[in-house]
């Protein structure tokens, strides 16, 4: 079930396990795919989640993410590229900086936040698939993913799952309406 | 006058179809309002996945390839 970030920090802050993982979940594809996305390379990634998840509560343990103040998006990307900048900052000072790295830290720096937006629109069309795969019934969530994620024909995937190919489309239809709706709720809560 | 398949807007949408049958479900649309507006429909929503589809496949692949390479070092340890 869809959590708001606030009540997700909220739980998270309060030292429930379950909403940890949940937080740790739900951020580290975004996490990761950005972190490969600017470079840095596979071992410095789970350094880098830690920081991030970390940063909500570092700097101030009665942190309390206040929606009123701004995005969730705004923040977790200001912690981002904060955490992304201290990685590259500590690796140079560990001289293991190549030219290649250091190219790509100032392209980092100036391209972050367009880079970010797209990013997290992925984010949350990722996050929808998750609610798709987990609310709907399975043969609905699948036969739209082989068709449209995984690219086979209609009746390929009316044949690998025992159905005709006009349920194919309909299953199709019922999921695109689902993860219209359920982008929309995600991103409202943003300007809650 | 037969409508269209949603097998054939699908195909005719994500240029599929050769270029003869592309052009008679263009013929066909000019003519019935209906299958005019599924089509229009079926682009829309070709838009809002086409949008997310390249991306969303980056971020998976990434994703698996990460949790592989941890894995692998977390059994050589």
């Amino acid at each position: 079930m869809y959590t708001t970030n606030s009540e997700l920090l909220e739980k998270v802050r309060e030292g429930d396990e379950a909403a940890w993982r949940l937080f740790r979940d739900t951020y580290r594809p975004l996490i990761y795919h950005c972190a490969k996305q600017w470079g840095l390379t596979p071992d410095d990634y789970p350094e880098l989640e830690q920081i991030v998840l970390l940063s909500f509560f570092r700097v101030n343990p009665n942190f309390v993410y206040d929606p009123q103040k701004g995005k969730f998006r705004s923040y977790l990307g200001i912690i981002m590229k904060n955490c992304i900048s201290s990685i590259f900052r500590h690796k140079k000072q560990r001289a293991e900086m190549n030219k290649a790295l250091e190219n790509q830290e100032a392209e980092f720096d100036d391209s972050f936040e367009e880079e970010w937006n797209r990013e997290w629109k992925i984010h949350l069309f990722w996050l929808s698939m998750k609610n798709a795969a987990e609310q709907m019934p399975e043969k609905v969530f699948q036969a739209f993913e082989l068709l449209e994620m995984k690219g086979k024909k209609a009746a390929e995937v009316a044949s690998t799952l025992g159905i005709s190919i006009p349920s194919v489309y309909n299953y199709r239809k019922k999921v695109i309406d689902f993860l219209r709706g359920n982008i929309a709720e995600i991103s409202s809560e943003e300007v809650e | 006058m037969s409508h269209l398949t949603d097998a054939t807007i699908d195909q005719y949408v994500k240029k599929q179809l050769p270029d003869f049958e592309r052009l008679s479900v263009k013929v066909h649309t000019v003519f019935c309002r209906e299958c005019a507006k599924r089509v229009r429909q079926y682009h829309e929503d070709e838009a809002f996945i086409g949008a997310y589809r390249e991306g969303f496949g980056k971020m998976n692949s990434s994703f698996s390839d990460i949790q592989d390479f941890l894995n692998e070092k977390e059994v050589l340890k």
